[in-house]
């Protein structure tokens, strides 16, 4: 009975060990195989994007000083800025924009002002003072619209009073595109401006990203489950067979299904990093995150 | 013995998995996220300060004995070391003495006459200069002078104290010249 169990326990050990192979060589396939033109698809279409960003501040690419900075203001002056967002992928409906209060600033006041506004429209997608601003600010655009230009205005209150003599105010501006403002449903009809991984369409990433959460989910299953089953006969598997299985393959088909999962993501980096790159400027210091 | 021995590894198996799990979530996330942002936009305020006479009294303690029909005049200045253009209006400030209704005090600015009456009438209420807007860096020269009515003789032992008040307001965005 003993033995029968710890048959088993092995194999389900050389199963995984399989599996991870199996799904290791299949992503390596999905990967290769436009590039040798078995498949069609390709991924030229991934043109034209300077920093494989969802979104990029144009002023920024420029390698312009984009900061907004104002000095000398006194209570009810007003100065605007105008940013203009690149949108890389079609399918995005709207970005979110934020602006607080930096580190520096030596007064959190409600009597600084901001009015956000997009595309020169006079409806303003919020006015009022920093210190109230939402957690987001989301300018609605078409799905196929490449350009948000954000007017950023910001104004000192007439009501502001000696206090704010001589005192400065640091703002940070942060643009961003998440889940909520993609819809994938809006590039169906339309080939993407760039493979994402959320587009669902024809190309590696749409198959890697999926696949990935699904070997992610197989193994902890798998591996819980094993854990469950040798937890228990670890002592008797020890008398009998004198080897003792466990974590340590486990361990092992874990590790080759993550050194499958990181290769996989490095490979298509590479591939999909080819096209046009613009350089880098590198006095650029505002961070940028994410893909 | 051997328990402990398969239980470490089991340990080091399922904090390696974790991790590894972390990653994917890490990385799937980064996948689905961008953002740009821009730090210090800096938002300076401006400053409203005057040098009123380098701080000396326009007329010294005990300077002068007052006499019947006597006139005294004395020069000041007002420099506006704002970082912008100012309206500003001179007052007098806790007024003492029974002087205060007998001296008639004239201050000019040149042969213009901005205010001419007792001290106990120039209050802040009545202040002069208001119409007057001093740019930045800008000095204006006044003159006071302090005269003693000879009908008046009866209060030649009293004494006049006050303060010289100067308040400046910007001029930018100030179409109605408010103090307050």
């Amino acid at each position: 009975m003993a033995r029968y169990r710890s048959s088993r326990g092995n194999g389900v050990i050389v199963a995984c060990v399989i599996v991870a192979i199996l799904l290791i060589i299949s992503i390596c396939l999905l990967i290769f195989l436009p590039k040798v033109g078995i498949s069609i698809n390709l991924p030229g279409n991934l043109i034209g994007n300077p920093e494989n960003s969802v979104i990029t501040l144009k002023e920024l690419d420029e390698g312009a000083d984009a900061r907004f900075n104002v000095s000398n203001m006194f209570p009810g002056d007003s100065a605007t800025k105008t940013y203009t967002v690149n949108v890389n992928h079609a399918g995005v409906e709207a970005l979110s924009f934020v602006a607080e209060m930096g580190a520096v600033s030596q007064l959190e006041t409600e009597k600084m002002n901001i009015r956000i506004g997009i595309n020169g429209s006079k409806e303003a997608l919020y006015e009022g003072p920093v210190v109230s601003m939402p957690e987001r600010v989301r300018a609605e655009k078409d799905a196929d619209e490449d350009q948000v230009k954000f007017d950023v205005t910001v104004s000192l209150d007439t009501s502001a009073g000696n206090d704010y003599q001589n005192k400065q105010i640091e703002l940070w501006f942060h643009w961003w595109v998440d889940d909520t403002d993609y819809n994938p449903d809006a590039v169906q009809n339309e080939a993407p401006k760039k493979c994402v991984p959320w587009c669902w369409s024809m190309c590696p990433w749409c198959w890697v990203i999926p696949l990935l959460l699904a070997i992610a989910l197989f193994f902890t299953i798998i591996i819980a489950i094993a854990w469950i089953v040798f937890r228990g006969r670890r002592r008797r598997e020890a008398m009998l067979t004198g080897r003792r299985l466990g974590p340590g393959d486990l361990g092992l088909a874990a590790l080759f299904a993550a050194m499958g999962i990181g290769g996989s993501i490095a490979i298509n980096k590479l591939l999909d990093g080819k096209p046009e790159k613009k350089k880098r400027d590198p006095s650029d210091k505002y961070h940028r995150r994410g893909k | 013995m051997v328990q402990t021995a398969t239980a470490k590894k089991l340990t080091a198996g399922i904090i390696t998995l974790v991790a590894l799990s972390l990653s994917l979530c890490i990385t799937t996330f980064a996948l689905v996220y961008s953002t740009v942002s821009l730090d210090s936009n800096l938002f300076t305020m401006g400053t409203i300060q005057l040098n009123l006479n380098d701080g000396v009294p326009v007329i010294e303690n005990r300077e002068i004995e007052f006499e019947p029909g006597m006139k005294v005049s004395r020069d000041f200045f007002i420099v506006n070391d704002s970082t912008d253009s100012v309206y500003y209006r001179i007052y007098f400030g806790h007024v003492d003495g029974l002087l205060a209704d007998v001296l008639e005090i004239t201050i000019s600015n040149g042969d213009q006459v901005l205010y001419r009456g007792t001290a106990r009438d120039l209050t802040r209420r009545s202040s002069i200069g208001l119409d007057d807007e001093l740019s930045e860096g800008a000095r204006r020269d006044l003159t006071i002078s302090f005269y003693y009515p000879p009908e008046k003789a009866a209060y030649e032992d009293e004494f006049l104290e006050f303060i010289m008040c100067v308040d400046a307001v910007q001029a930018k965005n100030n179409p109605n010249r408010l103090f307050e």
